[in-house]
C-alpha cells in the first residue's frame, strides 16, 4: 500500500500542463484567377484572322503549283518538238515559269509566317487561360489590408478572408486595370482535432464586381480554403 | 484500460471481503467517520487544477458504509483548447453504500456504489492569429454556466488505522485516525452537452467525453 501512496503522489506531480500554446496561426482563405478576357479576345480575333488568310494562301499555293507544273509539261513538250524540227519561241513559257515560282515561294513564305505567328498567339492564349497574370495590387477595402503578393506573376492568388465579415470586398490592381469584387460569407465555429477554436467561413460567393467583365463561381466546394473564383477583365 | 483491471480488482476484493474473519473487533450499531481527501489537496499546489472533497460515513453494525461527500474543483486542462484558455469551476457531490469488512484489528477494505453529480460553470477564452499578418488577432470568449453532469460509481477501498501511541496499542488513539485509498470506476450517466465546442472537464467525474474512467482517492479518516 506503501508503494501505492507513492506512486499516486508522483503521478499527481508529473502533470506538467502546457501554459504557452494559447495562440493559433490561422485565418479563412479563399482563391482567385485573374483572365484577361481582352487580351484572349484580340489573340482569338488575330489567329482567326491568320487562319482565314492561311487558307486563301494555300488555295493559291494549290493553284501556282497545278500551273507551274503545267507549264514546266508544256516547256519540255516545246523543247522535243524543236531537237525533232519544230519552230517554237520558249522565252515566254520560261518567263511565266519563273514569274509564277517567284510568287510561289512568296506565298509560301507568308503562309509559314502565319503558322509561326498563330502558335505564338496560341501559347500566350493558353498563359492567360491558366490565369498567370502579372497583379499589381489587392486590398481589402472593408478592413484596410493589403494582400501581401509573394509573386508577381501567379496563376491562382490565396486571399485572406477577414475573421468574422459577413461582407467585405476587394479592390484588384492588374497593370493599368482596376476591378472590385463582394463577397458574401457565412461563418460557422468548429474545433478541430487539436481542440483548436476555428471560425471558419463555410459558404463564400460573390455578390457583387465593377469592371470585371465576368466570373466563375466555385461550383462544388464552396468554404474556407477550397472555395476558387476566376473574375475576367 | 479500465475494463482490464476490473478483473483483478474484484478478485482482491472478494478474496479479502469473504476470507475468514479474523477477531474481535466488535461492531457499534452507527459508528461515525470523516473523510478528507488529501490527494485532492495536492492539487492546490498545482496550476492546473485545485480540488478539495471530504465527507461523512456512517458505519451501521460495522459493515454498512453509508457514504455522503460534497467537494469543490476548479480544473484548467491546458488540452481543453488548443488555442486557448479553459476553466470548469463547480461543486460535486457523491453519496452511495456498500460492505465494509474489517480485516485485521487495523485494517480494512470495502466496496460501494456512489451516485454522483455535478452542477458548474465553464469559461474561456481562444485567439486566432493572422498568419499573413493583414489584420489583428481575432480574440473569442465561451462562457457557460448552471451545466450538470450526473454518474454511477463503483469504489473498492482499503484502509489502515495509524498507531500513534505504540507503548499502549489499545490507546483510544490508535483508534482514532486512519489512511485509505479509493480505486473506483466511474460510468457518466448524462451531462449537458454543447455543439460545437462541447463541455470538456466535470468537476468530481473527469473529462466529459470519457463515458467510463478510473479514479483514485487518498483518503485520511477520523473516526468520532
Amino acid at each position: 500500500m506503501k508503494y501505492l501512496f507513492i506512486a499516486t503522489f508522483i503521478f499527481v506531480l508529473a502533470c506538467d500542463p502546457c501554459r504557452e500554446c494559447d495562440t493559433f496561426l490561422y485565418e479563412p482563405t479563399l482563391t482567385l484567377k485573374f483572365i484577361n478576357q481582352d487580351s484572349l479576345n484580340n489573340l482569338n480575333d488575330s489567329i482567326g484572322k491568320n487562319n482565314l488568310r492561311n487558307e486563301i494562301l494555300s488555295d493559291s499555293i494549290i493553284w501556282l503549283e497545278d500551273t507551274l507544273h503545267f507549264l514546266v509539261d508544256t516547256l519540255i513538250f516545246m523543247r522535243d518538238s524543236i531537237e525533232n524540227g519544230g519552230d517554237y519561241d520558249t522565252t515566254s513559257v520560261f518567263d511565266s515559269i519563273q514569274e509564277y515560282d517567284a510568287e510561289l515561294q512568296k506565298q509560301s513564305t507568308e503562309s509559314n509566317s502565319l503558322e509561326i505567328l498563330n502558335s505564338e498567339m496560341s501559347a500566350v492564349k493558353s498563359v492567360i487561360n491558366s490565369g498567370s497574370v502579372e497583379v499589381t495590387r489587392i486590398e481589402n477595402l472593408n478592413e484596410s489590408f493589403v494582400v501581401d503578393i509573394e509573386e508577381d506573376s501567379l496563376t491562382a492568388f490565396s486571399i485572406p478572408l477577414p475573421y468574422s465579415a459577413v461582407q467585405t470586398r476587394y479592390e484588384i490592381e492588374i497593370a493599368d486595370f482596376i476591378g472590385t469584387v463582394d463577397f458574401s460569407l457565412r461563418f460557422d465555429t468548429t474545433v478541430d482535432i487539436r481542440r483548436n477554436v476555428l471560425i471558419r467561413p463555410d459558404s463564400i460567393f460573390i455578390t457583387d464586381f465593377e469592371n470585371f467583365t465576368k466570373f466563375d463561381t466555385c461550383k462544388v466546394n464552396c468554404s474556407d480554403g477550397q472555395a476558387v473564383f476566376t473574375l475576367y477583365f | 484500460m479500465a475494463r482490464r483491471f476490473l478483473p483483478f480488482i474484484f478478485s482482491f476484493c472478494a478474496l479479502s471481503l469473504f476470507g475468514q474473519e479474523t477477531d474481535s473487533v466488535r461492531a457499534q450499531l452507527i459508528s461515525t467517520a470523516i473523510r478528507l481527501d488529501y490527494g485532492k489537496l495536492l492539487t492546490l499546489a498545482s496550476n492546473f487544477e485545485s480540488k478539495v472533497e471530504g465527507g461523512v460515513e456512517l458505519l451501521v453494525q460495522g459493515k454498512i458504509p453509508v457514504i455522503i461527500e460534497a467537494g469543490k474543483a476548479i480544473l484548467s486542462p491546458s488540452e481543453a483548447l488548443g488555442n486557448g484558455f479553459y476553466e470548469s469551476e463547480g461543486m460535486f457531490y457523491r453519496a452511495g453504500l456498500g460492505y465494509y469488512r474489517q480485516r485485521t484489528p487495523k485494517e480494512g477494505i470495502g466496496v460501494y456504489l456512489l451516485y454522483g453529480s455535478s452542477q458548474f460553470d465553464e469559461k474561456g477564452s481562444f485567439t486566432l492569429e493572422s498568419p499573413s499578418g493583414s489584420q489583428p488577432p481575432l480574440d473569442g470568449e465561451l462562457k457557460r454556466e448552471g451545466i450538470s453532469a450526473n454518474w454511477w460509481e463503483i469504489a473498492f477501498y482499503t484502509d489502515r488505522k495509524l498507531t500513534l501511541n505504540t507503548k499502549q496499542p489499545e490507546n483510544k488513539l490508535n483508534q482514532l485516525f486512519s489512511l485509505g485509498i479509493e480505486i473506483s470506476y466511474r460510468r457518466l450517466i448524462d451531462y449537458d452537452s454543447f455543439s460545437p465546442i462541447d463541455v470538456y472537464s466535470i468537476p468530481g467525474y473527469g473529462r466529459a467525453f470519457d463515458k467510463s474512467i478510473p479514479a483514485v482517492n487518498l483518503l485520511f479518516k477520523i473516526t468520532l
